[in-house]
């Protein structure tokens, strides 16, 4: 018989991939040591360009203004680091964006660093700065412009919250990876060439070339800025190297070489590459205020030179502390959003992925070097930035499957995993082309896209409330709390003979709320095609150079969007106890239920109606009673959905349309928190499901039965990311035997039951507890909120209670 | 139709054997360990279940009753089984699942459609567990099953004290892929006293299985106070050295989870409510000794 030993155990997981080396150390503790701050810098520099540029074309406008900033900002070099390239005046500090919102701002001044979660100090000096520019920006900002697009009645569903489009107003777009591959390759010179080429061929009296004439010229500025702000690292780093020790006087002038090189030239070396990527991922992120933007598949687009510089003699360490440099500047990128958006998205994420594995076009497995590598890194760092994704599929090698586990034994909720057999079948289903749908990257969290040729948002839209549209079903077309009338009912549930009326209720209210959904993101994407189109992020991602559309207009080879659906399976839950309790075992009237659900069980039959209701089956369990009513009402949604275009439909993207996604973000705290108690036996109040998991500790039966259950959602039509967190105890993961598990565990889901995503959390629960009591000792806990992992401690207690509320699976 | 108690079916189990498994614990056990972690699975006959913490206590089960086996007192209902005639009257009445039956008669055909439902995550390793209880007491039951998981290619092991009849055994071991047999004393006397029964006829079934070399693990839990000693371990390690020494050995942890059912079984629990797991440390210190007589430990 085969000997159990445990041949390699670790009492600390991070042991395994050993410590960073010290320098690099040095540069994390800093940042873990920096109390995120609003920085006013682009603010300042927007509004005097903007001021100085009102009379030009917007495109025009948007370029000016990103040249102003990338030549008159602070700039600096971290004294540790070999990547040069900073967001804001420091790290980790936030700078603000006035030509998206400014009332927030204002409003919130004096509060960002009394926030319960989320906080940001700010000084009284900087505090001033905002108010002084606030009169100019009145009326002009995307918020203001798009708020006042609103139609009358789609307005009332965002005044009520049943559907939250707030940071489609309030940034910029983002969740894009660009096309780096080719930046690396032909560098940002080739791009002028091309739109010098382009500029040739216009005539202007043709009125579409005069169009894209001004959008040419916007192109040329930007590229110009960017060469001059890496210019200003060269020169900063030649000048540290001046007065610096020797060794470190050496890697200035290497910086200062790089940067006088790229991203303007074709990268030839890894740290070149490195460098050439990482500058403009920020001054992406210095254009607009979107998040998830995302490096895409760098395993694959880096390995060349990766290979390159291996042989040329670069060390395994070197090349490993490149990266770390890479995913500690990640990290110094910082957001900071709206008391209530903030509470959408818990912990200040930026979700800037990365995504490692997958296959090649030809079908063989992706993985090489570079992907271990940058597992390894990620995992040092242990930072809630970057986001790690491992693309899933069968060829997959149980040994790398064993890297990702050990990482995720660290316990910082990652990597996700996102699986190959149901993306790129679904996405060669759609149109997208068979080399670019084995090309797709995660962008963000759970969602998927083609990187360098997928527009803005391949999800992130609009979040639809399902347990609140399904109450207001119920109430005739009344929101419950407000008492207003926001869309014509179809009888009372109170009158609703048959469970099959309540189904046709839900079936008619989901479908109008989607349209109303649809009808909020076209204004606010017509009003960022107006207001606030980014020069460079379109000049980067094909085909809007060939096009002469930037993004908004349609200048991306692919363009489908998402919507996003909140609390899927309070939705099932419901119409199951609704259906079981007063339909079939008649135990609860129709009477009784509504009141107590207005009453928040409080009335006399209150706690045990309730009960009741929670006897039923729940989503979760692998329950046909409930899972299929989970499907059948969440169909109703997937039909409508696909009906609608999207702003740039016909205008020459492939696509233009929508499909359904599950990425709640932590949107389903807040969304909970005005929602009235629910049919599923949720108290009022209380957070709802998030992504497509089960409500929380509702899935008894164990992970097996939650996989079954999710795997009954139709996965292949809600390519927005169907996104499934499991919790997990460490002690589980300690054992290579149960680690073999957990892997079998994930090829069945993928391989035999076609899931989408998964993502596992292994923080214990007496950990967190412990970290609420003592959160000085606990500065690095991380936990994985929803579709991205953030510092347990900046979390809102709410939203800290709503994680440790979670199951916790035994594996 | 062959049928038997269940008492739980639980899936994903990972600690009832190799891989990924769904776990089917039969009731009815002939020995009564003071320790037991499933007192619900004890007594073979169906009975009735008080799960305090979902209790309304709307008294409707006591109204429903004609017997008058249930009352109300200071610990919710009360449960007189003499006088209950399980007749189900009162897990109707019951809005909450609060009473309920603590086991449901299951045909073979039943079970296997359980099995059927996690079958995607079994691969080769994975598969099936018979628990208990004593899967051993309900022997037509589990023979059923394991050879209904024979046609169907599913891997079945069992979890046996083996207080069984030779015969019984020797059926069992045909049927099964696998068996995974408890020692919790070697010592005949203690193990008397702990277990209610003698363990002449354990010892000497694993005799015969280890003769005929069947796929046998040892399983010794650790229970605090009763069989965590070293002169046990050192007793059974020897025992099993003297077998064969590549018959493998596990130290099971104590499992402090089982409080709860005690309380609602209205019986004595034998711990501290603060009894915890044996630290680590103690439990390599166990498995050194089984090491030392060259058995592989797990």
């Amino acid at each position: 018989m085969e000997a159990l030993t445990n041949a390699t155990e670790y009492s600390n997981p991070q042991e395994y991939f050993g410590p960073l080396n010290e320098r690099t150390a040095r540069i994390r503790a800093r940042l873990l040591d920096t109390q995120p701050t609003v920085d006013t810098q682009r603010a300042l520099l927007t509004t005097e360009s903007y001021r100085a540029h009102e009379q030009d074309q917007v495109v025009l406008r948007r370029a000016y203004m990103l040249d102003n900033v990338l030549r008159n900002m602070s700039i600096y070099i971290d004294p540790d680091a070999l990547l040069v390239g900073n967001q804001a005046s420091s790290d980790r500090s936030a700078p603000i964006f006035p030509e998206y919102a400014m009332d927030w701002v204002i409003k919130e001044l004096d509060a960002f660093d009394k926030r319960d979660g989320d906080r940001f100090t700010i000084t009284e000096e900087n505090k001033q700065i905002l108010r002084d520019i606030y009169p100019y920006w009145k009326g002009r900002t995307l918020q203001d412009k798009g708020y006042a697009a609103f139609p009358e009645q789609a307005r009332l569903f965002y005044d009520l919250g049943i559907i939250k489009t707030e940071g489609n107003i309030t940034s910029g777009d983002a969740h894009i990876a660009v096309e780096y591959a080719r930046i690396l390759r032909e560098g940002l010179d080739g791009y002028r060439a091309r739109v010098l080429e382009q500029q040739e061929k216009l005539e202007l009296a043709n009125f579409e070339d005069l169009k894209k004439s001004y959008f040419y010229r916007s192109i040329l500025i930007v590229l110009d800025a960017v060469e001059a702000f890496s210019l200003r690292y060269a020169t900063l780093a030649e000048e540290q190297a001046k007065t610096a020790a020797p060794e470190r006087a050496v890697e200035l002038l290497e910086i200062a070489r790089i940067c006088r090189k790229v991203p303007m030239q074709p990268a030839e070396s890894f740290h070149e590459a490195l460098q050439s990527v990482w500058l403009l991922h920020v001054v992406l992120q210095i254009e607009s205020n979107g998040h998830s933007l995302s490096y895409g598949r760098m395993d694959q687009y880096v390995y060349p030179l990766y290979e390159k510089s291996r042989a040329e003699g670069m060390s395994e360490e070197r090349a490993c502390e490149l990266l770390e440099n890479l995913w500690l500047r990640t990290f110094t990128v910082n957001k900071i959003r709206s008391w209530s958006h903030t509470r959408f998205s818990a912990g200040s994420p930026l979700y800037q992925n990365v995504t490692v594995g997958g296959q090649t076009v030809d079908g063989k497995d992706a993985v090489n070097e570079l992907s271990y590598k940058i597992l390894k890194t990620v995992a040092r760092c242990h930072l809630p930035q970057p986001n790690l994704t491992v693309r899933y599929h069968k060829g997959l090698s149980d040994a790398f499957m064993q890297e990702c586990i050990q990482v995720i034994r660290c316990g910082f909720g990652m990597p996700a995993f996102n699986s190959d057999e149901i993306i790129i079948p679904s996405f060669l289903n759609i149109g997208v082309a068979k080399k670019d749908a084995y090309n797709y990257s995660a962008i963000g969290c759970v969602e998927v896209a083609v990187p360098g040729k997928w527009g803005y948002r391949c999800t992130g839209m609009s979040f639809l409330n399902f347990p609140k549209t399904l109450m207001i079903a119920l109430n005739d077309g009344i929101d419950i709390d407000s008492g207003k009338r926001v869309f014509a009912g179809t009888g009372h549930f109170l009158n609703m003979e048959k469970f099959d009326n309540v189904m046709k209720a839900w079936d008619i209210f989901v479908r109008e709320f989607c349209r109303q959904a649809v009808i909020l993101d076209s204004s606010a994407d017509m009003v960022l095609e107006q207001e606030v189109p980014d020069i460079l992020c379109s000049a980067l991602t094909e085909d809007c150079i060939a096009r002469g559309k930037h993004l908004k207009e349609g200048g991306a080879v692919y363009d489908f969007i998402s919507d996003l659906q909140v609390g899927i399976a309070n939705l099932g839950d419901s119409l199951a106890a609704i259906k079981k309790t007063v339909y079939e075992d008649k135990s609860v009237t129709r009477e009784e239920l509504w009141n107590a659900l207005l009453t928040d069980f409080a009335g006399e039959r209150g706690e045990e109606i309730r009960k009741l209701l929670l006897a039923v089956p729940k989503f979760g369990n692998d329950d046909d009673y409930v899972d299929s009513l989970v499907v059948e009402g969440y169909d109703s949604y997937i039909d409508e959905l696909k009906k609608y275009k999207n702003t740039r439909y016909g205008r020459g993207p492939i696509g233009g349309t929508y499909y359904a996604g599950t990425s709640s973000i932590s949107a389903n705290v807040p969304q909970g928190a005005g929602t009235c108690a629910t049919p599923d036996g949720r108290h009022k109040g209380d957070p709802l499901a998030e992504g497509c998991s089960p409500t929380h500790a509702a899935d008894v039966n164990g992970p097996t039965a939650v996989f079954k259950s999710v795997s009954k959602l139709r996965t292949d039509k809600i390519t927005g990311g169907v996104l499934l967190n499991q919790k997990v105890a460490p002690s589980m993961l300690e054992k290579p035997r149960d680690r073999q598990k957990l892997l079998m565990l994930l090829r069945t889901f993928f391989n035999a039951l076609k899931g989408f995503h998964v993502q596992f959390n292994v923080v214990s629960r007496e950990t967190m507890l412990d970290a609420q009591i003592h959160p000085e000792q606990h500065k690095d806990l991380i936990v994985r909120v929803a579709g991205y992992s953030a510092f347990f401690n900046v979390l809102s207690r709410q939203t800290q209670d709503d994680i440790i509320a979670r199951t916790e699976q035994v594996l | 139709m062959i049928t038997a108690n269940v008492f739980d079916i639980k899936r994903f189990s990972i600690n009832d054997g190799d891989g990924i498994r769904t776990t089917i614990f039969v009731k009815g056990c002939p020995l009564a360990c003071k320790w037991c972690q499933n007192p619900e699975g004890l007594i073979p006959e169906i009975r009735l279940w008080y799960a305090r913490n979902i209790c309304v206590g709307c008294k409707s089960c006591i109204a429903s009753c004609d017997y008058g086996a249930l009352k109300w007192d200071d610990r919710g209902i009360a449960i007189d089984h003499t006088a209950c005639t399980r007749c189900g009257k009162c897990v109707v009445a019951c809005p909450t699942g609060a009473i309920r039956f603590d086991a449901r008669e299951m045909s073979v055909a039943e079970a296997l459609e359980e099995i059927e439902k996690d079958r995607p995550f079994y691969g080769t390793d994975g598969g099936v567990t018979l628990s208990g209880g004593e899967c051993m007491a309900s022997p037509a039951f589990s023979l059923g099953v394991l050879r209904g998981c024979r046609e169907r290619g599913i891997n079945a092991q069992i979890e046996t004290s083996l207080y069984a009849r030779p015969e019984t055994v020797e059926a069992f071991s045909e049927a099964a892929d696998k068996i995974i047999a408890d020692i919790k004393l070697i010592d005949p006397a203690r193990h008397w006293l702990a277990t209610g029964v003698d363990n002449t006829l354990i010892l000497s079934n694993i005799r015969h299985l280890a003769a005929k070399d069947a796929n046998l693990l040892i399983r010794v839990p650790l229970i605090p106070g009763f069989t965590d000693d070293e002169e046990n371990i050192r007793g059974i390690a020897k025992f099993v050295a003297s077998l064969a020494k590549d018959i493998p050995v596990e130290l099971l942890n104590f499992n402090p989870m089982c409080r709860e059912k005690y309380e609602s079984l209205r019986e004595t629990y034998q711990f501290d409510p603060d009894q915890r797991e044996i630290p680590q440390e103690r439990v390599h210190a166990l498995k050194e000794i089984l090491t030392e007589h060259g058995l592989v430990a797990i």
